[in-house]
Protein backbone atom coordinates (compact mmCIF):
# COMPACT_ATOMS: atom_id res chain seq x y z
CA UNK A 1 0.00 0.00 0.00
CA UNK A 2 1.49 3.61 -1.28
CA UNK A 3 1.98 6.17 1.57
CA UNK A 4 2.36 9.73 0.58
CA UNK A 5 4.74 12.09 2.98
CA UNK A 6 4.96 15.73 1.21
CA UNK A 7 4.83 15.42 -2.52
CA UNK A 8 6.55 11.82 -2.23
CA UNK A 9 4.95 8.87 -2.39
CA UNK A 10 6.17 5.31 -1.26
CA UNK A 11 5.55 2.34 -2.19
CA UNK A 12 7.66 -1.26 -1.33
CA UNK A 13 10.51 -0.73 0.62
CA UNK A 14 13.13 -4.27 -0.28
CA UNK A 15 16.48 -5.32 -0.18
CA UNK A 16 17.17 -3.54 2.95
CA UNK A 17 21.11 -3.85 3.82
CA UNK A 18 22.53 -2.76 6.88
CA UNK A 19 25.43 -0.54 6.86
CA UNK A 20 28.66 -2.57 7.45
CA UNK A 21 30.46 0.68 9.30
CA UNK A 22 27.67 2.64 10.71
CA UNK A 23 25.05 2.39 13.03
CA UNK A 24 21.41 3.40 12.37
CA UNK A 25 21.79 3.46 8.31
CA UNK A 26 19.93 1.49 6.00
CA UNK A 27 20.55 1.08 2.35
CA UNK A 28 17.06 -0.07 0.86
CA UNK A 29 15.11 -0.44 -2.78
CA UNK A 30 11.92 1.70 -2.79
CA UNK A 31 9.17 2.59 -4.82
CA UNK A 32 9.10 6.38 -4.81
CA UNK A 33 7.45 8.66 -7.12
CA UNK A 34 8.33 11.98 -6.06
CA UNK A 35 5.61 14.31 -7.22
CA UNK A 36 1.91 13.98 -7.95
CA UNK A 37 1.78 12.36 -11.81
CA UNK A 38 5.13 11.18 -11.47
CA UNK A 39 5.51 7.51 -12.38
CA UNK A 40 6.37 4.96 -9.90
CA UNK A 41 10.41 3.81 -9.52
CA UNK A 42 12.68 1.86 -7.34
CA UNK A 43 15.32 3.62 -6.48
CA UNK A 44 18.59 3.16 -3.75
CA UNK A 45 17.32 4.83 -0.64
CA UNK A 46 19.82 5.71 2.05
CA UNK A 47 17.75 5.90 5.53
CA UNK A 48 19.40 7.61 8.68
CA UNK A 49 18.08 7.42 11.97
CA UNK A 50 18.62 11.63 12.00
CA UNK A 51 17.64 12.29 8.52
CA UNK A 52 16.37 15.84 8.34
CA UNK A 53 13.55 15.27 6.36
CA UNK A 54 10.48 14.09 7.16
CA UNK A 55 10.31 11.45 4.52
CA UNK A 56 13.55 10.13 5.48
CA UNK A 57 12.81 9.87 9.24
CA UNK A 58 9.18 7.67 7.67
CA UNK A 59 11.66 5.41 5.83
CA UNK A 60 13.84 4.62 9.18
CA UNK A 61 10.69 3.83 11.00
CA UNK A 62 9.09 1.31 8.65
CA UNK A 63 12.45 0.07 8.39
CA UNK A 64 13.35 -0.77 11.80
CA UNK A 65 9.48 -1.32 12.85
CA UNK A 66 9.45 -4.23 9.64
CA UNK A 67 7.22 -2.84 7.39
CA UNK A 68 9.55 -3.95 4.56
CA UNK A 69 9.80 -6.78 1.49
CA UNK A 70 12.22 -9.69 2.96
CA UNK A 71 14.52 -9.33 5.73
CA UNK A 72 17.36 -7.35 6.67
CA UNK A 73 21.17 -8.45 5.37
CA UNK A 74 24.43 -7.01 6.66
CA UNK A 75 26.55 -5.39 4.34
CA UNK A 76 30.10 -6.80 4.67
CA UNK A 77 32.46 -4.09 4.52
CA UNK A 78 34.23 -3.07 1.21
CA UNK A 79 31.27 -4.48 -0.57
CA UNK A 80 29.18 -1.34 -2.79
CA UNK A 81 25.74 -0.88 -1.17
CA UNK A 82 24.46 0.37 -4.47
CA UNK A 83 26.24 -3.19 -6.67
CA UNK A 84 26.64 -5.66 -3.53
CA UNK A 85 29.94 -5.74 -5.19
CA UNK A 86 33.05 -5.08 -3.89
CA UNK A 87 34.73 -1.48 -4.47
CA UNK A 88 37.50 -1.87 -7.27
CA UNK A 89 40.28 -0.17 -7.45
CA UNK A 90 40.12 3.90 -7.26
CA UNK A 91 42.43 5.66 -9.90
CA UNK A 92 44.70 7.82 -8.28
CA UNK A 93 44.89 11.51 -8.36
CA UNK A 94 48.01 13.94 -7.74
CA UNK A 95 46.51 15.18 -3.99
CA UNK A 96 43.52 15.69 -1.88
CA UNK A 97 42.31 18.21 -0.31
CA UNK A 98 39.69 19.00 2.64
CA UNK A 99 36.29 20.62 1.38
CA UNK B 1 -72.17 68.66 48.72
CA UNK B 2 -76.13 67.95 48.93
CA UNK B 3 -79.17 69.07 46.83
CA UNK B 4 -82.12 71.45 47.44
CA UNK B 5 -84.85 70.44 50.17
CA UNK B 6 -87.72 72.45 50.43
CA UNK B 7 -88.31 72.84 54.54
CA UNK B 8 -92.03 74.67 54.10
CA UNK B 9 -94.78 73.22 51.96
CA UNK B 10 -96.45 76.82 50.83
CA UNK B 11 -99.16 74.48 48.42
CA UNK B 12 -100.75 73.49 51.75
CA UNK B 13 -101.25 76.92 52.95
CA UNK B 14 -103.97 77.52 50.49
CA UNK B 15 -106.00 74.64 51.54
CA UNK B 16 -106.16 76.47 55.42
CA UNK B 17 -109.24 78.34 56.45
CA UNK B 18 -108.79 82.11 57.10
CA UNK B 19 -107.25 82.70 60.33
CA UNK B 20 -105.47 79.41 60.93
CA UNK B 21 -101.93 80.89 61.94
CA UNK B 22 -99.84 78.63 59.82
CA UNK B 23 -101.93 80.05 56.41
CA UNK B 24 -99.35 83.29 56.78
CA UNK B 25 -96.37 82.84 54.99
CA UNK B 26 -93.92 83.97 56.91
CA UNK B 27 -90.66 85.49 56.59
CA UNK B 28 -88.18 83.40 58.55
CA UNK B 29 -89.73 80.38 56.10
CA UNK B 30 -88.64 82.02 52.86
CA UNK B 31 -85.64 82.54 54.44
CA UNK B 32 -84.74 78.67 55.17
CA UNK B 33 -85.81 77.93 51.82
CA UNK B 34 -83.35 80.70 49.95
CA UNK B 35 -80.97 79.65 52.37
CA UNK B 36 -81.29 75.82 51.06
CA UNK B 37 -81.08 76.61 47.84
CA UNK B 38 -77.93 78.77 48.39
CA UNK B 39 -76.39 75.52 50.53
CA UNK B 40 -77.07 73.24 47.38
CA UNK B 41 -75.74 75.69 44.49
CA UNK B 42 -72.67 76.21 46.72
CA UNK B 43 -72.13 72.36 45.99
CA UNK B 44 -72.99 71.97 42.45
CA UNK B 45 -70.52 72.27 39.25
CA UNK B 46 -70.77 75.14 37.06
CA UNK B 47 -71.31 74.29 33.45
CA UNK B 48 -68.10 76.62 32.18
CA UNK B 49 -65.34 74.94 33.29
CA UNK B 50 -66.16 72.96 36.64
CA UNK B 51 -63.80 71.73 39.37
CA UNK B 52 -64.52 68.27 40.64
CA UNK B 53 -63.63 66.60 43.31
CA UNK B 54 -63.77 62.80 44.85
CA UNK B 55 -65.07 60.28 42.23
CA UNK B 56 -66.99 61.42 38.81
CA UNK B 57 -68.90 58.90 37.16
CA UNK B 58 -69.94 59.70 33.69
CA UNK B 59 -72.06 57.79 31.33
CA UNK B 60 -70.96 58.87 28.16
CA UNK B 61 -68.42 62.03 27.39
CA UNK B 62 -68.43 64.26 24.38
CA UNK B 63 -65.30 66.49 23.89
CA UNK B 64 -66.54 69.44 21.60
CA UNK B 65 -63.14 71.30 22.37
CA UNK B 66 -59.40 70.35 23.62
CA UNK B 67 -58.73 68.00 27.00
CA UNK B 68 -56.07 69.86 28.40
CA UNK B 69 -53.88 69.59 31.46
CA UNK B 70 -52.13 65.96 32.80
CA UNK B 71 -54.16 62.85 33.86
CA UNK B 72 -51.84 62.52 36.76
CA UNK B 73 -54.20 59.48 38.29
CA UNK B 74 -53.90 55.97 37.82
CA UNK B 75 -56.21 54.30 35.81
CA UNK B 76 -57.55 50.91 36.70
CA UNK B 77 -60.12 49.92 34.44
CA UNK B 78 -60.35 48.65 31.26
CA UNK B 79 -60.27 50.71 27.50
CA UNK B 80 -62.42 48.20 26.21
CA UNK B 81 -64.44 50.57 23.46
CA UNK B 82 -62.88 50.87 20.19
CA UNK B 83 -61.12 53.73 19.72
CA UNK B 84 -61.30 55.24 16.00
CA UNK B 85 -59.38 58.47 16.77
CA UNK B 86 -55.72 58.50 16.58
CA UNK B 87 -53.66 59.40 19.46
CA UNK B 88 -50.92 61.31 17.63
CA UNK B 89 -50.02 62.79 19.68
CA UNK B 90 -49.20 60.24 22.63
CA UNK B 91 -45.39 59.56 24.19
CA UNK B 92 -44.42 57.66 26.95
CA UNK B 93 -45.87 54.58 26.13
CA UNK B 94 -43.87 51.81 28.14
CA UNK B 95 -43.03 48.80 25.49
CA UNK B 96 -42.58 46.55 28.02
CA UNK B 97 -45.80 46.39 30.12
CA UNK B 98 -47.49 48.73 27.92
CA UNK B 99 -48.30 46.56 24.55
CA UNK B 100 -49.76 43.01 24.11
CA UNK B 101 -49.70 41.85 20.69
CA UNK B 102 -46.94 41.23 18.09
CA UNK B 103 -45.77 44.30 15.94
CA UNK B 104 -46.56 43.21 12.03
CA UNK B 105 -43.13 44.09 9.85
CA UNK B 106 -45.41 46.11 7.89
CA UNK B 107 -44.90 48.20 11.21
CA UNK B 108 -41.53 48.22 11.31
CA UNK B 109 -41.73 44.98 13.82
CA UNK B 110 -40.60 41.43 13.19
CA UNK B 111 -43.85 39.69 12.58
CA UNK B 112 -42.62 37.33 15.13
CA UNK B 113 -43.94 35.95 18.73
CA UNK B 114 -40.38 33.93 19.56
CA UNK B 115 -37.44 34.20 18.22
CA UNK B 116 -34.65 31.34 18.48
CA UNK B 117 -32.53 32.47 21.13
CA UNK B 118 -28.55 32.95 19.90
CA UNK B 119 -30.51 32.57 16.69
CA UNK B 120 -29.58 34.85 13.33
CA UNK B 121 -33.27 37.01 12.63
CA UNK B 122 -33.78 36.92 8.74
CA UNK B 123 -36.49 38.02 6.93
CA UNK B 124 -38.86 35.57 5.10
CA UNK B 125 -40.99 36.90 1.59
CA UNK B 126 -42.23 40.26 1.79
CA UNK B 127 -44.53 41.16 4.55
CA UNK B 128 -44.56 37.80 6.38
CA UNK B 129 -43.32 37.08 9.65
CA UNK B 130 -39.62 36.75 10.16
CA UNK B 131 -38.14 33.78 11.78
CA UNK B 132 -34.69 33.04 12.97
CA UNK B 133 -31.73 30.44 12.18
CA UNK B 134 -29.80 28.74 15.24
CA UNK B 135 -26.16 28.31 15.27
CA UNK B 136 -26.23 24.37 15.38
CA UNK B 137 -21.84 23.58 14.57
CA UNK B 138 -19.46 25.74 15.75
CA UNK B 139 -17.73 27.56 12.63
CA UNK B 140 -20.68 27.44 10.41
CA UNK B 141 -21.87 30.47 8.95
CA UNK B 142 -24.84 32.13 7.86
CA UNK B 143 -25.60 30.43 4.35
CA UNK B 144 -27.73 31.63 1.27
CA UNK B 145 -29.56 28.34 -0.97
CA UNK B 146 -31.02 31.25 -3.45
CA UNK B 147 -34.05 32.09 -1.58
CA UNK B 148 -33.16 31.52 2.34
CA UNK B 149 -31.01 30.89 4.86
CA UNK B 150 -29.25 28.51 6.74
CA UNK B 151 -26.60 27.64 8.99
CA UNK B 152 -24.14 25.21 7.08
CA UNK B 153 -20.40 24.52 7.45
CA UNK B 154 -18.31 26.91 5.06
CA UNK B 155 -17.25 25.48 1.71
CA UNK B 156 -14.29 23.35 1.69
CA UNK B 157 -12.99 24.74 -1.25
CA UNK B 158 -10.20 27.51 -1.18
CA UNK B 159 -7.35 27.21 1.68
CA UNK B 160 -8.29 24.83 4.29
CA UNK B 161 -5.51 23.38 5.55
CA UNK B 162 -1.70 23.88 4.30
CA UNK B 163 0.42 20.76 4.24
CA UNK B 164 4.37 19.73 3.90
CA UNK B 165 5.75 19.22 0.68
CA UNK B 166 8.90 18.72 -0.98
CA UNK B 167 11.50 21.44 -0.02
CA UNK B 168 8.99 23.22 1.80
CA UNK B 169 7.80 23.65 5.65
CA UNK B 170 4.82 24.83 7.35
CA UNK B 171 4.43 25.87 10.79
CA UNK B 172 0.36 24.40 10.89
CA UNK B 173 -2.54 23.33 8.99
CA UNK B 174 -4.84 26.31 9.76
CA UNK B 175 -4.70 29.76 10.43
CA UNK B 176 -1.78 31.71 10.31
CA UNK B 177 0.00 29.95 8.76
CA UNK B 178 4.54 29.99 7.80
CA UNK B 179 5.73 28.15 4.91
CA UNK B 180 8.99 28.23 4.54
CA UNK B 181 11.47 26.51 1.68
CA UNK B 182 14.04 24.03 3.64
CA UNK B 183 17.68 24.37 2.98
CA UNK B 184 20.56 23.46 5.07
CA UNK B 185 22.27 26.26 7.02
CA UNK B 186 25.05 24.48 8.91
CA UNK B 187 28.38 24.38 8.69
CA UNK B 188 29.56 21.18 9.66
CA UNK B 189 32.09 18.88 6.67
CA UNK B 190 30.02 15.56 7.74
CA UNK B 191 26.24 16.49 7.52
CA UNK B 192 24.76 12.95 6.19
CA UNK B 193 21.22 14.56 6.31
CA UNK B 194 20.07 17.54 3.70
CA UNK B 195 17.00 18.76 3.49
CA UNK B 196 14.67 17.49 0.24
CA UNK B 197 15.29 19.70 -2.48
CA UNK B 198 18.41 20.46 -1.63
CA UNK B 199 21.64 20.42 -4.54
CA UNK B 200 25.09 19.17 -4.17
CA UNK B 201 28.49 18.99 -6.21
CA UNK B 202 29.53 15.18 -6.68
CA UNK B 203 32.25 13.07 -8.29
CA UNK B 204 30.61 10.57 -10.20
CA UNK B 205 32.59 7.38 -11.31
CA UNK B 206 30.14 5.94 -13.20
CA UNK B 207 30.57 7.09 -16.84
CA UNK B 208 28.23 8.02 -18.68
CA UNK B 209 25.52 8.56 -15.31
CA UNK B 210 22.46 9.00 -17.07
CA UNK B 211 20.86 12.74 -16.14
CA UNK B 212 18.35 12.28 -13.48
CA UNK B 213 18.98 8.79 -12.34
CA UNK B 214 19.05 8.05 -9.03
CA UNK B 215 22.07 7.45 -6.88
CA UNK B 216 23.50 6.73 -3.23
CA UNK B 217 25.46 9.42 -2.51
CA UNK B 218 28.79 9.34 -0.29
CA UNK B 219 30.65 12.11 1.25
CA UNK B 220 34.24 10.74 0.84
CA UNK B 221 36.67 10.02 3.81
CA UNK B 222 39.50 8.60 2.04
CA UNK B 223 41.55 9.11 -1.18
CA UNK B 224 41.69 9.30 -3.92
CA UNK B 225 39.10 11.60 -3.85
CA UNK B 226 39.62 13.38 -0.05
CA UNK B 227 37.62 14.08 2.50
CA UNK B 228 34.60 15.83 2.52
CA UNK B 229 34.20 15.30 -1.70
CA UNK B 230 30.75 14.01 -2.18
CA UNK B 231 30.56 11.46 -4.90
CA UNK B 232 28.64 8.28 -6.00
CA UNK B 233 29.59 5.26 -7.80
CA UNK B 234 32.34 2.78 -6.67
CA UNK B 235 33.45 5.03 -4.25
CA UNK B 236 33.59 4.20 -0.95
CA UNK B 237 32.42 6.88 1.94
CA UNK B 238 29.73 7.86 4.46
CA UNK B 239 26.39 7.50 2.48
CA UNK B 240 24.04 10.80 2.28
CA UNK B 241 20.57 10.31 4.12
CA UNK B 242 17.63 9.87 0.71
CA UNK B 243 18.02 9.40 -2.55
CA UNK B 244 19.65 11.48 -5.24
CA UNK B 245 19.32 12.22 -8.87
CA UNK B 246 21.83 13.58 -11.36
CA UNK B 247 20.79 16.78 -12.60
CA UNK B 248 23.77 17.50 -14.84
CA UNK B 249 27.31 17.25 -15.43
CA UNK B 250 29.87 19.83 -15.41
CA UNK B 251 32.89 17.99 -17.02
CA UNK B 252 34.90 14.75 -17.11
CA UNK B 253 38.12 13.78 -14.74
CA UNK B 254 40.19 10.89 -15.30
CA UNK B 255 40.12 10.52 -19.11
CA UNK B 256 36.66 10.46 -18.82
CA UNK B 257 35.93 7.68 -16.32
CA UNK B 258 34.69 10.31 -13.82
CA UNK B 259 32.45 13.15 -13.78
CA UNK B 260 31.40 16.46 -11.75
CA UNK B 261 27.87 15.52 -11.79
CA UNK B 262 24.84 18.63 -10.00
CA UNK B 263 23.04 15.92 -7.49
CA UNK B 264 19.87 16.95 -5.96
CA UNK B 265 17.73 15.26 -3.01
CA UNK B 266 14.34 13.84 -4.25
CA UNK B 267 13.27 11.96 -1.74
Amino acid sequence: MATQIGNVTFGQISNVRKSSDEEGVYFADIEISEAEGFPMETHIYCARDNDYAPTGKWVYKQIVEGNIVGTITQLAEGVNPVTGQPYPPQPQTTGSQDL
Amino acid sequence: MSNYTKSTNFASKDNLTSGDPLKIVKGTEINTEFDNISTAVATKADLASPTFTGTVNVAAITASSTITGALTGNVTGNLTGAVTGSLAGGTGLPLTTGVTGTLPVANGGTGAATLTGYGAVVMNSAGTAATSVAPSTSGNLLTSNGTSWTSAAPPSSGVTSAVAGNGITVSGATGAVTISQDFYTGSSSTNTSFPISSYLFAIGTSTPTLRNASSALYYSTTSPQGNGVYQFGSANGVALSGTWRTRGVNGFLYCCTTGIYLMQRTA
